[in-house]
């Protein structure tokens, strides 16, 4: 246990270094977030809507910004897969460590020093904002108590779905093709595209049956009130039974997985 | 010209080598865009601003737009990724070569995998053509085809000043990505949804509305003739680009290798 805390650790201390990277992206970050609350202003110009509000799709919006770099689903880091083209994977293997925790604690501690260096600016800028635009306050503080739960349960739930298709890699030895349609999927019932309440019923619907919306769509209404606090509750409940059955599913396919890996080079 | 169609070939064999998991890749980037119009779909039927925009006047606006950006990216990634030619001292090597300079860079590198979305976004342009026939006549189509040819241009020259950019920063500058992105994330939608500022700034900054909203307003709503010939203008655009291109390779000092 203590050394799955310090490897997290290190991990973290590693990722707070590239912090120019962190810069970019905060700009980026910025940016897409004016854009998408201008083309959303542009439509609810014409007519409001009964799911969300304006106002709360705005700190939706600003939120999913900020928090960018926790709930982004498709990796561009693929040190995974790296590990088995360049069969370093059999240096991991070695270790006295369960492989799967082992990955599981260096992508979870990459996403946090990711998201420490960028959500603050974001954040406060967001915040102040002139007011259609700008980041409300969360509407009471207990709804901040359950939006910070929710935010880091889904961080885990989103792990537990990357380590699954980073596992796939396994077998088709290329991050091309298969995962890329698999992120597409996620991406679109997570809400990255387009928040999950303004899309068509029959998506919405099928998007509460599965466990990416509650990765960032969760939180985020759960903040500003638009989910309110006895859905929330149940939603952790979701939240826990899916990291539990997600881990479980990711472990078997690794142990499956590395039954057949071949070592690729020496 | 006979280089171009060299380089061109010669990237498709290196593709070509990994069959399943290029067709996947294929596959995969259309699907992207069909998400994307999806959403778009999704987004106006939530509003139900289906009655005053015709979905396949938005397909229509929409292949214009991602037709452009996609092929630039497919067959300009050169100019995208220019930073690292700069970088690893390859520019070099090409300015020493006697041959023209822009073929090279195109040729240096083609995104075999971006087709697809080239494919799809043309797939798509014929489709909203044969739907909207009623509309449809060989002046229009020419409209669009010339669209198309400078919505290309229009992506391709903000690739360029990206390009240019790196001759001072050599580190490629993801503010150029926020242009190129943005610019066709905002004008996949109709402009006429935006508010004024928006609009001058992508009339005069970047030319996008003489793209994707004077000649559709020629087109389906009657505007003037000139509306049609709007989308030339994105040529003086491209002579921009070029120029400040120009500019950047006069203070050129290589980096070395």
């Amino acid at each position: 246990m203590i050394g799955y805390l310090t490897y997290f650790k290190t991990q973290i201390v590693t990722g707070l270094q590239y912090k120019v990277a962190a810069i970019a992206g905060l700009c980026t970050q910025f940016f897409w977030g004016f854009l998408f609350v201008m083309i959303y202003q542009a439509f609810y110009s014409y007519a409001d809507n009964s799911t969300i509000n304006f106002p709360d799709l705005v700190t939706y919006v600003w939120l999913n910004q900020a928090f960018f770099a926790l709930i982004y689903i498709r990796m561009k880091d693929t040190e995974i897969l790296d590990a088995i083209k360049t069969g370093t994977v059999a240096y991991e293997l070695c270790r006295p460590y369960d492989l799967y925790n082992w990955w599981y604690i260096k992508l979870l501690a990459k996403k946090y020093a990711a998201v420490m260096l960028r959500f603050l600016p974001i954040i406060v800028v967001a915040f102040f904002l002139p007011v259609p635009y700008s980041l409300a306050l969360p509407q009471s503080s207990l709804s901040f108590i359950l939006f910070l739960t929710t935010l880091i349960l889904g961080s885990f739930v989103l792990v537990a779905i990357l380590m699954i298709i980073q596992t796939i890699a396994f077998f088709t030895y290329n991050e091309g093709g298969i995962s890329q349609i698999l992120f597409l999927i996620a991406e679109l019932l997570a809400g990255s595209f387009l928040p999950l309440p303004l899309m068509p019923n029959i998506i919405q619907k099928i998007g509460y049956f599965l466990p990416f919306r509650l990765i960032g769509d969760l939180p985020f209404r759960v903040y500003s009130g638009n989910i309110n606090i006895n859905d929330a509750l149940t939603n952790i409940m979701f939240q826990s039974v899916w990291i539990i059955l997600l881990i479980i599913i990711g472990k078997y396919i690794m142990k499956y997985a590395l039954q057949k890996v071949a070592i690729q080079g020496g | 010209m006979y280089l171009l169609f060299n380089y061109l070939s010669m990237h498709l064999k290196t593709q070509m080598q990994y069959k399943s998991s290029f067709i996947l890749t294929f596959i995969a980037q259309s699907l992207s865009i069909f998400t994307e119009f999806f959403v778009l779909y999704s987004l106006f039927e939530k509003f139900s601003l289906l009655e005053q925009y015709n979905s396949y006047q938005l397909l229509l606006i929409f292949g214009i737009v991602w037709f452009g950006m996609s092929f630039s990216e497919a067959f300009c990634r050169g100019f995208d990724h220019f930073s690292r030619l700069i970088k690893n001292g390859n520019f070099d090597l090409l300015l020493i070569r006697p041959r023209s300079l822009g073929i090279q860079i195109i040729g240096s590198e083609i995104a075999y995998e971006k087709i697809a979305r080239v494919l799809t976004s043309i797939g798509m342009i014929i489709f909203s053509i044969i739907k909207l026939n009623n509309e449809m006549n060989f002046i229009n189509i020419i409209v669009i085809i010339i669209c198309c040819t400078c919505s290309f241009i229009l992506f391709f020259s903000i690739f360029i000043i990206g390009a240019a950019f790196c001759f001072i920063t050599v580190e490629g500058l993801e503010i150029i990505n926020i242009f190129t992105d943005g610019t066709r994330q905002l004008g996949q939608y109709p402009m006429k949804i935006y508010n004024k500022i928006i609009f001058l700034l992508f009339t005069f900054l970047i030319p996008l509305t003489p793209i994707n909203y004077y000649p559709i307003e020629f087109i389906f709503n009657g505007g003037p003739w000139y509306y049609a010939l709007m989308p030339f203008s994105v040529i003086i655009f491209l002579i921009i680009a070029i120029s400040i291109f120009k500019l950047g390779l006069y203070h050129y000092k290589s980096t070395g290798s």
